[in-house]
């Protein structure tokens, strides 16, 4: 597995409501990501709620398409990243 | 009573009709029964039809089809008529369409190519039938390069096609066997590892004697049947699957019978489990072996409508080499007819192992039909090898002409296996030997192999004028076969001078193809039909050529045409902008046909390019193996693309100027290349240029930033004409490198529309530096906006609903009807994956929040 950096960009924001909706929200994403073999590690969101940056695992740049076309979700741009923290080198 | 089976009864049960059920496990574990146990069940007006695949060294070609087709005269019909395979499987499939039935195909382990690829025919076309055909095969023989393993793979993601298991009987059903009967449970689970043959084999010998291994236990009940009856388990035990009745003393045959060792069904005994077959077998001294083996060979000789493969088998066993020379060819032509190449191959390797006394002449045939099958099944390098040693032999006898077409045949194996200048040296040197002589068939196909190389190597003139000659002689000889597959070869290389004559007389090849029922020539002049025109982007007869090519390549399990058909559709998807068909299509070559290698190149060149292109990571990734790949086959059509996707990434990656480089020729104004790729791409060029192929040089002469010849392609020296050939992506990016700010930015929107980020953000870059400010931001289709996906009209009726208001009062306000309402909901229902409108209602004020 390949890990990459997606952004999207929600030009009306993205609100996902913080109880069971937003909850099985979430799920589907994940479900829906599933299909394709890739996984949501976890993501940053903007205050404005317009930008997110999402870490995801999966198998290809294509994997990463095709579940976001699955969910409906928008794609700006997909990095692929390795894992730097402070103590890294220790 | 059946232990421990039920669940797996229960889905045989449940698999409803248009349902292949694949059933594995070990020997001995108690498959058949549980098929048998399954087939009890059933109405008895539902046809229930077995195929057994044989252990012989070299199986039956089609077996299975053989003993299920004599409840089916259709089928028996066309085989003993000996039909092409697509015509025998077609008028199967037919005989299952009208209404329920069950087909058994046992141990399809031991299957032969040809009943592989009926499992595999099918497996893809089940569904859509009323029947259940249910396959049991031995897991443990089929290991990773078994040729069954290769059905189970490509039918794993076919939807109507179910695997299951057979487990070992647990410890506490071999106790509850034991028990009764007073016996160690324990030992005997360790010794039998839940094996339910083994176990009920240990279990019916007496109590006082339970045997340490099993294989004695077996043998020890033969030996107390009496030496007759010994004798007769020894006969049958070397005739694999099912031995004739009459091949033993009748008499001797009742104890056998009577202990369960054998079954008698339609006139043939076989042993009830193979294990005791093959225990009875081992105990055999070899030397009696093979004197059984020649008294079973007198008596099934004697016997008519005997298949030549079971006679060709005991010939060898019992060493008998004249009749392994007369039934091993026999054995062979009758597989090959039936499409089973693999099989034939084998059955002329037996023939060539016991052929050094005979004739020359008889030798230098065996070697070169084995040469052919081998070409035919894919097993190359020993076709080469079988192919020289054909060479050498009619050599030795002075026959050129049949050395001459040996030599073709080789030349043509030499170039799959990526041995390029070898096989223009077999070539040229067959077409020398035979000039000298008057010439004839073996001459036409010679020239033909040598236009084919010279075509793929895209030495088109060359490839025209020796094609030109090999079409003349086969027109003369009346070889439509030949014509058919030199027309294909002169035709593709009429493409890149006169492409309406290239389609014409690539259709004429298909046609002389068809008519001789060459499917494999027939399928190469659709899929050249289609690349031919992709290479040089005229899309339309591309297209259309391709999807026949996929369709046709797909009903005959063609299975190298077809994945080399869907590269090039992949390839001809990107170039006109449609690059998520694309993307799919690359996936499906890339993990479909690792081993195919120029579909490879296409597909790797493609993704790599896609990747460049939407700004996504890991373009050096597939380009290299692109360029490695291409690099091995030293093909300009392979090297061209991959180099130049090289290039185009590298100069992406660099900050990409000038904008149209790559798609517009500017004099001195190369894009910025590494010293290495510049150095490979100018290599490139020079072979482009020497070959004359106008979109090549055209392509690469431009990254090279030289001035171009007239010959190359227009588009390229001009930057006109992408739109109108059906290439966006060079369209935008030639309006986008223009000096009309208004042009510019119509490139960036267009860049932005086909998904082309990277390059779209090259383009933004430009502009801004140039002073202009105000820049689209991006395409913003709806669902962008939505992330559930939801429509307009969708997301109207949401509201309303998340208003509390019923289908009449929101029809009423939407002026639509409340059936048309009702339909919206359940729309939105589905897409926010919720069950109930509240629910709906409480997610949409969440969201517009």
């Amino acid at each position: 597995m390949t890990r990459y950096l997606v952004e999207r960009t929600f030009p009306e924001g993205l609100a996902i409501p913080i109880d069971d909706r937003g909850a099985k929200a979430c799920l589907d994403v994940v479900e829906g990501n599933a299909e394709h073999g890739v996984t949501w590690v976890h993501s940053y969101v903007s205050p404005d709620h317009r930008t997110t940056y999402c870490l995801y695992d999966g198998p290809s740049p294509e994997a990463i398409r095709h579940a976001a076309e699955t969910n409906g979700l928008p794609v700006d741009r997909i990095t692929e990243v390795r894992v730097l923290d402070p103590y890294f080198y220790h | 009573m059946l232990l421990e089976r039920d669940e797996l009864l229960a889905v045989l049960r449940e698999s409803a009709p248009g349902t292949m059920v694949l059933i594995g496990g070990e020997a001995g574990i108690g498959k058949t029964t549980l098929v048998q146990a399954h087939c009890d069940t059933l109405p008895s007006d539902v046809p229930v039809r077995f195929g057994f695949c044989d252990a012989l060294g070299t199986p039956r070609a089609l077996g299975p089809l053989h003993d299920i087709a004599r409840t089916m005269p259709e089928v028996a019909g066309r085989l003993s008529a000996g039909a092409d395979r697509h015509d025998v499987f077609t008028t199967f499939l037919d005989q299952l369409r009208p209404g329920p039935s069950v087909t058994v195909v046992e141990d399809a382990q031991w299957a032969d190519e040809g009943t592989l690829d009926l499992l595999l025919y099918l497996g893809r076309r089940i569904g859509d039938l009323p029947a259940v055909v249910l396959v049991t095969y031995r897991s443990e023989e089929v290991g990773r390069d078994h040729p069954l393993r290769r059905v189970l793979g490509d039918l794993a993601t076919a939807r109507p096609v179910r695997r299951i298991q057979v487990p070992a009987l647990s410890q506490a059903a071999v106790t509850s066997l034991a028990e009764p009967l007073g016996l160690d449970t324990a030992r005997l689970y360790a010794l039998t590892g839940g094996n339910p043959f083994f176990v009920t084999e240990v279990l019916s010998t007496p109590a006082d004697d339970l045997p340490v291994t099993v294989r004695d236990a077996v043998l020890s009940r033969a030996d107390r049947l009496g030496s007759a009856a010994r004798a007769v388990l020894d006969i049958v035990s070397l005739v694999p699957d099912r031995a004739e009745m009459s091949l033993v003393d009748p008499e001797a045959l009742e104890p056998c019978l009577e202990s369960g060792l054998l079954l008698l069904e339609d006139g043939m005994v076989r042993f009830r489990h193979e294990l005791a077959r093959r225990a009875v077998e081992t105990d055999v001294s070899a030397v009696r072996r093979s004197l059984l083996h020649g008294r079973v060979l007198d008596h099934l000789a004697g016997l008519q409508g005997v298949d030549p493969a079971r006679l060709s088998h005991h010939a060898e066993a019992s060493g008998d080499r004249t009749a392994v020379l007369r039934y091993a060819p026999i054995a062979a032509r009758l597989a090959a007819r039936a499409g089973a190449h693999r099989e034939a191959a084998a059955q002329y390797a037996r023939a060539v192992r016991h052929c050094a006394a005979a004739q020359v002449q008889e030798q230098a045939e065996l070697w070169e039909h084995l040469a052919h099958e081998c070409d035919s099944s894919g097993a190359l390098s020993d076709g080469i090898a079988a192919a020289q040693r054909a060479i050498e032999l009619w050599q030795s006898i002075g026959n050129t002409e049949r050395q001459g077409a040996v030599m073709a045949q080789c030349s043509l194996m030499l170039w799959k296996t990526a041995q390029n200048a070898a096989a223009r040296a077999m070539a040229a040197a067959a077409a020398e030997l035979l000039e000298a002589g008057p010439p004839g068939r073996a001459l036409a196909q010679v020239h033909a192999a040598q236009a084919r190389l010279l075509m793929l190597a895209r030495e088109m003139p060359a490839a025209i004028e020796v094609g030109s000659r090999a079409v003349e002689l086969a027109e003369r000889l009346g070889d439509t076969q030949t014509l058919g597959r030199a027309l294909n070869a002169v035709g593709t290389a009429h493409f890149l001078t006169d492409p309406d004559r290239a389609v014409e007389l690539l259709e004429a090849g298909l046609d002389a193809s068809a008519q001789v029922g060459d499917d494999a020539g027939t399928a190469a002049a659709m899929v050249n039909l289609g690349s031919g025109a992709g290479e040089i982007r005229r899309y339309e007869v591309a297209d259309r050529w391709l999807g026949e090519a996929v369709a046709w390549s797909g009903q005959r399990d063609l299975d190298s045409s077809r994945i080399y058909a869907l590269a090039w559709q992949a390839r001809s998807d990107f170039e006109q902008g449609r690059w998520a068909a694309a993307s799919q299509r690359v996936e499906e070559v890339i993990a479909g046909a690792p081993q195919h290698v120029p579909a490879q190149i296409i597909a790797y060149t493609v993704l790599g390019r896609l990747r460049a292109r939407r700004g996504d990571p890991d373009v050096s990734g597939p380009l290299a193996t692109a360029w490695r790949l291409a690099q091995q086959t030293g093909d300009l059509q392979r090297l061209w693309p991959a180099v130049a996707a090289r290039a185009e990434a590298e100069w992406m990656s660099g900050g990409g100027e000038p904008l149209d480089a790559g798609i517009t020729s500017r004099v001195g104004e190369a894009a910025q290349l590494g010293e290495d790729l510049a150095a490979e791409v100018r290599a490139t060029y020079e072979l482009a240029l020497r070959l004359r192929h106008p979109w090549a040089v055209g392509e690469l002469g431009c990254w090279l930033g030289v001035e171009l010849p007239d010959f190359a392609a227009a588009p390229y020296r001009t930057g006109e004409g992408w739109r109108e050939l059906g290439c966006p992506f060079e369209a935008a990016l030639v309006l986008a490198a223009g000096d009309d700010p208004e042009r510019q930015v119509a490139g960036l929107q267009e860049l932005q529309q086909l998904g082309a980020r990277a390059a779209a953000d090259l383009v933004a870059r430009q502009l801004r530096r140039e002073g202009l400010v105000r820049l689209p931001r991006g395409p913003r289709p709806t669902t962008r906006e939505n992330p559930a996906g939801l429509t307009d009209r969708e997301t109207e009726v949401l509201a309303l609903v998340a208003q509390q208001l019923r289908n009449t009062e929101i029809g009423a306000r939407l002026h639509i009807s409340a059936k048309t309402v009702d339909h919206h909901v359940s729309a939105v229902l589905g897409k926010l994956g919720v069950s109930t409108r509240q629910e709906a209602g409480r997610w949409f004020r969440a969201f517009s929040e």
